[in-house]
């Protein structure tokens, strides 16, 4: 039972940070009709930028070890909407509805800011300081403190962001523009604003995906690509451009990472998510929620 | 006397690339009067709704909606001055609720009481939508969708409501209730230009009359004497 447990919170954790990760994807994908190969860029940054202010706060002015996480999380969200706003108006709103124009920029950021990160922050590996110590016992299974804490913010992160979009004006607007750009330009709807801000918000949810990965994993530059094609499995299995279908799709993929992986092997697991994609690119290729081409 | 034109294009001209789609379109819709434009396949009825709601710019001519110049003025804007458009094949968001659709119209409006009372009269257009509330908008038939597509623009406390062929592909039944409705409509002030290929039903609820042919209108005047016209009767009517 403490195994299930075990699992099933390292399920939780991991698929809120993938769900995160390609709800933003997708709905960048939406909003503008780009597929952003360097969105996991921002997820890199968010978790670089945290591990390497965390270490300085916390030797200056020895505040507990989750007040510099929040200050350093606050910190590298602000970078990473400094680095959005930058890259939004010096490349992505030229590219609007361009799959091939945007390919080609995203691609060449992709690979642009790899390189920024390895110069700025070297390749070495980092690891983000505890945040809590001590364990709770579940199910009668031992779990860290940390990783429980940490899997709820991922959850009333990835719920809240949930909302915004389903609940909010602003969340309509996103997914009018998303569903038919003209028709939602006719109801008053600004699609450049529009755009601007969906981009904004898909990519920060990639820097809270990266912010809360920081603490559980080893950060270097290249921490973004795995997540990344990851979140392309999960959108194929979801359904390009559709938000329920990312969510399903992240906790699929994240439990047959953390089952198969745990009761099999890893390799296995790798290799039981790409028969995943076969199998639904062959039985169902719009994905659990998409919609065949009108 | 005919009274005041609310809209008036005038020399208005379209192209897709490098073709012309309309040219030189001199049209006006007056205060009160249901005005249709009909016009075959591909005649340029879509491109001339796209020309006035800013989704097209002009290479010509000029656009005046009341005391307001809409030329190559953006889509939000035009909006705001009180034009909507009933868009060609509805076009509704398909995985919203019709409840949703509907409110959307609404997006730019803050005067909410009088958005409430607009969501009560649509209700009062068409009860059939009463029920499907909170039904996505795909699952619904294609009259009722319809019936959202008009409720969502009527949404938007418009002056001036386009419809871009509201009753294609449907049933008889639906296609009277429409007419209806947008009959109603205009009694109630909103100021109708109506694009049909369906020119029975057309000519028999509006006015003032313009027929497009390869993208220049070629006849123009009071409904009722189109529709006796020859012309119109062997090329729209099938008579
Ligand atoms: N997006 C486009 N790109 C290129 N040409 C277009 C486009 N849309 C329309 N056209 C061309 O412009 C002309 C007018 O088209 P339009 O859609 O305005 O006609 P219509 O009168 O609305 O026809 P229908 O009754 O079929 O809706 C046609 O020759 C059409 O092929
Ligand atoms: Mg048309």
């Amino acid at each position: 039972m403490g195994l299930i447990a075990q699992l099933l919170v390292n399920m939780l954790q991991i698929g809120a940070v993938y769900v995160l990760f390609a709800l933003g994807l997708t709905l960048v994908f939406g909003v503008m009709k780009v597929i952003n190969f360097a969105h996991g860029q921002f997820f890199t940054l968010a978790a670089l930028m945290i591990a390497v202010t965390m270490p300085e706060f916390t030797e200056r002015f020895g505040f507990p070890a989750w007040v510099d996480y929040f200050v350093c999380f606050a910190l590298a969200l602000l970078t990473v909407a400094i680095l959005g706003v930058v890259l939004y108006f010096v490349g992505f709103e030229r590219y609007l509805r361009d799959l091939i124009g945007s390919f080609i920029l995203s691609v060449g950021l992709l690979l642009l800011l790899e390189g920024v990160y390895l110069w700025i922050f070297t390749g070495a590996p980092r690891v983000v300081p505890k945040l809590l110590t001590g364990q709770v016992s579940i199910l009668g299974g031992a779990l860290e403190t940390q990783r429980l804490v940490i899997c709820g913010i991922a959850l009333a992160a990835t719920f809240g962001l949930y909302q915004l979009v389903n609940r909010t004006k602003l969340g309509r607007a996103l997914r009018a523009v998303a569903e038919d750009r003209e028709a939602a330009m006719l109801q008053g709807i600004r699609y450049r604003r529009i755009s601007f801000y969906g981009f904004m918000i898909g990519s920060g949810m990639a820097a809270i995906a990266g912010g809360l990965i920081a603490p559980l994993t080893a950060i270097s530059p290249s921490l973004g690509n795995d997540y990344l094609s990851k979140a392309f499995i999960i959108i194929i299995i979801g359904g390009l451009g559709s938000i329920p279908g990312a969510i399903l799709g992240g906790f699929l993929i994240a439990a047959v990472e953390s089952f198969a992986g745990y009761f099999l092997d890893s390799s296995y697991a790798t290799i039981a998510m790409f028969m995943l994609v076969m199998v639904f690119l062959l039985v169902r290729p719009q994905g659990i929620l998409g919609h065949a081409e009108r | 006397m005919i009274g005041e034109a609310v809209l008036e294009l005038s020399g208005v001209s379209v192209s897709y690339g490098s073709v012309r789609a309309v040219s030189g379109i001199d049209l006006k819709v007056y205060r009160g009067r249901i005005a249709t434009l009909i016009g075959s396949n591909g005649a340029g009825k879509t491109t001339i709704l796209k020309g006035i709601t800013g989704l097209k710019g002009l290479d010509a001519g000029r656009v005046r909606f009341g005391a307001e110049d809409l030329t190559n003025r953006p889509v939000d804007q035009i909006v705001a001055a009180g034009v909507s458009l009933v868009p060609e094949g509805r076009r509704l968001f398909p995985t919203m609720s019709v409840r949703e659709n509907l409110e959307i119209g609404a997006y730019r409006r803050t005067d909410d009481a009088a958005v409430r009372a607009d969501f009560d009269r649509v209700m009062e257009y068409f009860p059939a939508l009463n029920e499907r509330l909170n039904a996505r908008a795909m699952t619904l038939s294609g009259g009722q969708q319809q019936m959202v597509a008009i409720g969502r623009a009527l949404m938007s406390g418009p002056k001036l409501l386009l419809l871009d062929e509201p009753t294609i592909g449907l049933a008889p039944a639906i296609v009277q209730t429409i007419g209806k409705i947008v009959r109603t409509i205009s009694e109630s002030g909103v100021d109708v230009l109506l694009v049909e290929q369906n020119a029975h039903m057309a000519l028999r609820l509006s006015e003032d009359a313009y027929v497009l042919e390869n993208g220049a209108i070629v006849m123009r005047g009071f409904a009722r004497d189109l529709e006796k016209s020859d012309a119109v009767r062997a090329a729209y009517l099938g008579m």
